[in-house]
């Protein structure tokens, strides 16, 4: 074990980087997912037929197994010259996050107290602040759940990508395997693991934080 | 009312016509040729898949079922927080750090890519299964201690079957992703079919990449609508209906 | 025949929720344990079948001490009834209802006949609820389902806690009524848990009123009502306690008191027969214009008239208040 706190000393500025480089990854293609699978998740509320569609996709995506997905992306992005790197498990990234983001979203905004949406309409409210002001916020932990969850699930579908060159802590992984490097390895193990319990228990907070009180 | 349903037949359309133009496109390029022209290599390979799945998972089951109902019996009531704690934390480590830990320890080989997966798997269905049981209602286990049936036959009769939903999901979860997992093994030589995916992406050979990726995939789903299939079985008639109506 | 002999209960932290309750309930009667929430009624229940174990005291049913007694066997021998029914949403109705004498290993024949009768006592049709789903019954016909349950394996005694609490209004006096019936046929020693007044004025022979897990006053209803032994009880009972207690008479009673007037007038709006209860009788004349009633007997023969001093001479005489 000492041997594992020797290395990473060692190779301290190189982990920094890397876990540097996962989030960026891991950070860039939530943002993303969250820009985009927000408004699908609203819209679906209003077109039933559609969401009951669009959420088996996502859950058949889902379904896709991790480096089952690269490895299809690599023959399709080679056309664009991409097939490795950042774009395909940034890719990734983006797909496997829709199906946590719709879905709570989509929920969380159906299940709205519709007393409290008759409210909102009582007073006169268009529904566009309806939307803003009271289905949003009310929705609100909810879908940070969602982006929680997406968060770790990326975190550690992030270490995959690295053996499609996509860098980050999973570097360490691949390398370590290949040059029989057990500290290495390790390292790379134990920099992924606090990387995903950081994130899920400050995004935890995050979400207890914005939790109305009454709720 | 009538441009929605437009919308969503489109919708599912597109879909599907990606999905073919992807098949068309393999096919065309002769990427599925190996599993043909190597059908012995492949089958082998499948074959290990299998193996890794069925007896990862089976051991699973066995363990994290019984543990579920272990920890939700009152006497032991306050274990349930601890175990529960550990496997929320547990499910947050992403599985290539498993993978890893363990292959440092095991060394190389199928037990170590086994072992991995049984605890990756262990967590869903230990998950579910508490859950399950903690979410079956309070007053129906009051009806049934006081009408004298024993806690042996609580659980049996009255909490499993009310639990087995949530149970069943956990089990179907735990098993789909065991599959994508299993294609991991190939690092620390567990073999399966991700050997096909890791050879791809080594020799950015797309033969490889379309022969291990799309079975493994195709798997995964099969199983996960086999699984679904198979709670009309599991899972007692009256609460199907109930959830049905529900 | 169920006996409280000094019963206690103390919770962890010295919590007393029963408080050295002595009361006996005779056999083949109703005993109604009232009271506001907290007040124990529903802990004393639950010792009976031991669901809470006794700190102090003996409760004996039909003569044996319940600790003597094995508690899975002892629970099998005790109907049990809760508020939300209880049914099991996995199995059907006949698998419900059977379940006790299925765990007692009856044969499936003695199992099928006992369900068919029970079907037939709570007035459902057995073929048509046999293989159905406690989901696909509406709130009432579950209740039924429960009571029938309760009764499966033939205890002498039958423990009802708010059995009835989560049904409408409407429905809930029509169970009540026909539990009473039920009741006449079966004959069952029952305790009966409630925090409606009226409903243990209808449904109790006799009624027990809690406070802090102590026994107020434990007495047949007209006692109650009559004669409330302290302040807790009369608040209890309500200022109304006097029209309360109407629904305990019926019109053949106020005749068995008061020679009838014979019929003077020629027709009548309002007709009614010696079952209806006076608290009835006093609500139609009290709604409609006419002065007074048309008492007729089963063939519908007119007996005689009865009018709002009947009724009100009657009861300042029956009940007198303390």
């Amino acid at each position: 074990m000492w041997s594992v706190f020797e290395y990473m000393s060692h190779n301290w500025s190189q982990i920094v980087d890397l876990t540097i480089e996962h989030f960026q990854l891991v950070g860039s293609a939530v943002a993303i997912a969250i820009l985009i699978g927000v408004p699908i998740g609203i819209y679906l509320t209003t077109n039933k037929a559609l969401a009951e569609s669009v959420l088996q996709i996502c859950s058949i995506i889902m379904t896709i197994p991790s480096i089952a997905l690269f490895g299809l992306m690599i023959p399709i992005l080679s056309i664009i010259n991409q097939g490795i790197g950042f774009v395909p498990a940034f890719i990734a990234l983006v797909l496997y996050s829709q199906l946590p983001i719709i879905r709570n979203t989509y929920v969380a905004i159906s299940d709205v107290d519709p007393a409290i949406r008759d409210a909102a309409k009582g007073i006169g409210m268009t529904t566009w602040q309806r939307l803003m002001k009271v289905e949003i916020p009310n929705a609100f932990p909810v879908i940070m759940a969602g982006v929680r969850t997406a968060v770790v699930l990326s975190i550690g579908i992030g270490a995959i990508a690295a053996f499609i060159g996509a860098g980050g802590l999973g570097v360490l992984i691949d390398q370590g395997i290949s040059r029989t490097n057990r500290d290495m390895v390790i390292a790379g193990a134990i920099g992924v693991s606090i990387l995903s319990i950081f994130a899920d228990t400050s995004l935890g907070f995050i979400q207890k934080r914005f939790t109305p009180k009454s709720a | 009312m009538e441009k929605t349903k437009v919308f969503t037949l489109v919708f599912k359309t597109l879909f599907f016509l990606l999905i073919a133009l992807f098949f068309s496109w393999g096919i065309w390029n002769g990427y599925f040729s190996m599993i043909f022209t190597e059908s012995e290599r492949f089958l082998l390979l499948l074959q290990q898949h299998l193996l890794l799945v069925v007896t990862s998972s089976l051991m699973a089951v066995a363990v994290a079922i019984p543990l579920g109902i272990f920890v939700t019996r009152p006497r032991f009531a306050k274990s349930e927080w601890f175990v529960l704690n550990t496997a929320n934390l547990g499910q947050t480590i992403p599985v290539i750090a498993i993978l890893a830990i363990v292959m440092t320890y095991l060394g190389i080989g199928f037990n170590t890519a086994v072992f991995a997966l049984f605890v990756f798997s262990l967590l869903p269905i230990l998950r579910n299964t508490v859950a399950g049981l903690n979410s079956v209602d309070p007053a129906m286990k009051d009806a049934a201690k006081g009408m004298g049936l024993t806690p042996m036959q609580t659980l049996w009769r009255i909490e499993m079957p009310n639990a087995m939903f949530t149970i069943m999901a956990g089990v179907r979860t735990a098993i789909v992703m065991n599959i994508g997992t299993a294609a991991l093994a190939s690092l620390v030589g567990g073999g399966g079919l991700g050997d096909l995916i890791f050879a791809g992406i080594n020799l950015r050979d797309n033969a490889y990449l379309f022969s291990g990726a799309v079975p493994v995939t195709l798997l995964a789903l099969t199983v996960d609508g086999l699984l679904r299939l198979s709670e009309r079985i599991f899972i007692p008639k009256g609460l199907q209906e109930a959830a049905k109506s529900a | 025949m169920i006996e409280f002999d000094n019963v206690t209960k103390i919770y962890k932290g010295n919590i007393k929720a029963v408080d050295q309750v002595s009361l006996t309930v005779p056999q083949g009667s109703v005993a109604v344990f009232l009271g506001p929430s907290g007040c124990g009624k529903t802990t004393l229940l639950r010792m009976v079948n031991r669901l809470v174990p006794i700190t102090d005291g003996n409760i004996t049913v039909n003569g044996m001490d319940t600790k003597s007694l094995n508690e899975i066997e002892l629970r099998r021998k005790i109907g049990y009834v809760i508020q939300s029914n209880g049914l099991f949403p996995n199995m059907t109705i006949e698998q419900n209802v059977t379940i006790v004498p299925n765990l007692l290993g009856w044969d499936r024949v003695k199992q099928r006949d006992r369900f068919n009768y029970l079907m037939d006592l709570v007035g459902m049709e057995p073929d048509q609820f046999r293989n159905r789903y406690p989901h696909e019954l509406s709130g009432g016909q579950q209740q039924r389902v429960g009571i029938a349950r309760a009764m499966a394996a033939d205890p002498p005694v039958m423990l009802m806690d708010e059995p009835f609490g989560a049904l409408d209004p409407i429905i809930r006096t029509h169970i009540q009524k026909e539990f009473l019936q039920i009741q006449q046929e079966v004959q069952k020693t029952i305790l009966f848990v409630s925090h409606d007044i009226d409903e243990a004025i209808k449904m109790g022979d006799r009624i027990a009123i809690f406070k802090d897990g102590s026994l107020m006053q434990y007495d047949a209803p007209t006692e109650l009502l009559a004669q409330p032994k302290n302040q807790f009880v009369q608040d209890f009972v309500g200022t109304d306690r006097s029209i309360k207690s109407l629904s305990l008479y019926t019109v053949a009673d106020l005749l068995e008191y008061k020679k009838p007037k014979p019929v003077k007038k020629s027709s009548f709006n309002l007709k009614v027969d010696l079952d209806t209860s006076l608290r009835e009788a006093m609500a139609m004349l009290f709604n409609e214009t006419e002065q007074e009633l048309l008492v007729v007997d089963k063939n519908n023969q007119p007996i005689c008239e009865v009018t709002i001093t009947d009724v009100q001479q009657y009861l300042q005489e029956n009940t007198q208040t303390a």
